[in-house]
């Protein structure tokens, strides 16, 4: 059965950006769209980091919360170094998160978020003996297809 | 274990609220500079932060009763939001390519979610 599929460019569009280096374009630097190719990688690349330091928090908050039903005082809450870590984490993920956003879409670099869920649940079976399941994997595997989708409409 | 509606509002409520969350995000990264007085006066920023944290209120309350199997894709229902913002306040087309990733991504966090209830 022949399939009809037209390949409407869906990149034709918009604003059309300076074609390179806008950084030594310093006149209107806050004024948008004129982010490179390299720019938005690096964005992409960012997102990619805080979703790994995202994940190694929460596993550092898990920790820390089992710590809290051990010594449920406050001095343990101070001396709570997981606790105090994975929030550490947690801020220094945020503050690069929103350092991507700065170049490239938000719709395409938001989701990519969810990357995050990944590591969880791998990490989950490695550190916490979770058991790996199908679901699971299938979970793991659509995510990180939807993942690559977007990151490789994330140049253009 | 049940889930009641009132956990699945609340975090579907948190997601509603992260979304903007990611907007006041991407706002305040365009209006980042590098010094101290830029950074305090950075509104958007500010208002991202201030939402992000009052979505998470919401989560732990959501999270504390309930199955994670319908509770998680709920929270990823916060991307559909963002998507629709970012085409209403930044002018940010619609592809093909958005809504295949973005629809992968939703069917992994269902998948995900199924598989906590599998372990228990």
């Amino acid at each position: 059965m022949p399939i009809l599929q037209r390949t409407v460019s869906e990149t034709t569009v918009s604003t059309i950006t300076a074609p390179d280096s806008p950084d030594s374009v310093i006149l209107n630097e806050v004024s948008v769209t004129a982010s490179t190719t390299g720019q938005k990688r690096r964005s992409l690349l960012m997102i990619v980091v805080f979703t790994v330091l995202s994940a190694t928090a929460q596993v550092l908050l898990k920790f820390g919360t089992i710590q809290i039903k051990l010594h449920p005082t406050f001095l343990g809450l101070l001396t709570n170094f997981p606790l105090l870590g994975g929030m550490a984490l947690y801020g220094i993920g945020a503050a690069l998160m929103v350092i991507a956003l700065r170049h490239g879409e938000l719709s395409v670099l938001y989701p990519l978020i969810s990357l995050s869920y990944v590591w969880v649940a791998v990490l989950s079976v490695v550190i916490f003996g979770e058991i790996m399941n199908v679901y699971k994997v299938a979970g793991i595997c659509a995510i990180m297809a939807g993942v690559a989708v977007l990151g490789s409409r994330a140049h253009k | 274990m049940t889930t009641p509606i009132s956990s699945i509002a609340l975090v579907t409520f948190g997601s509603f609220i992260g979304s903007f969350s990611a907007l006041g995000f991407k706002a305040g990264s365009r209006r980042l500079e590098k010094n101290l007085h830029s950074l305090l006066t950075n509104w958007p920023l500010a208002a991202g932060v201030a939402g992000y944290l009052l979505s998470s209120v919401f989560f732990i309350i959501g999270l504390k009763n309930g199955e994670l199997s319908i509770l998680f894709p709920m929270v990823s229902t916060g991307y559909i939001w963002t998507m629709l913002w970012s085409r209403l306040f930044f002018k940010e087309p619609f592809t093909r390519g958005k809504f295949l990733g973005l629809a992968l991504i939703l069917a992994g966090c269902v998948l995900l979610g199924l598989g906590t209830r599998q372990t228990g």
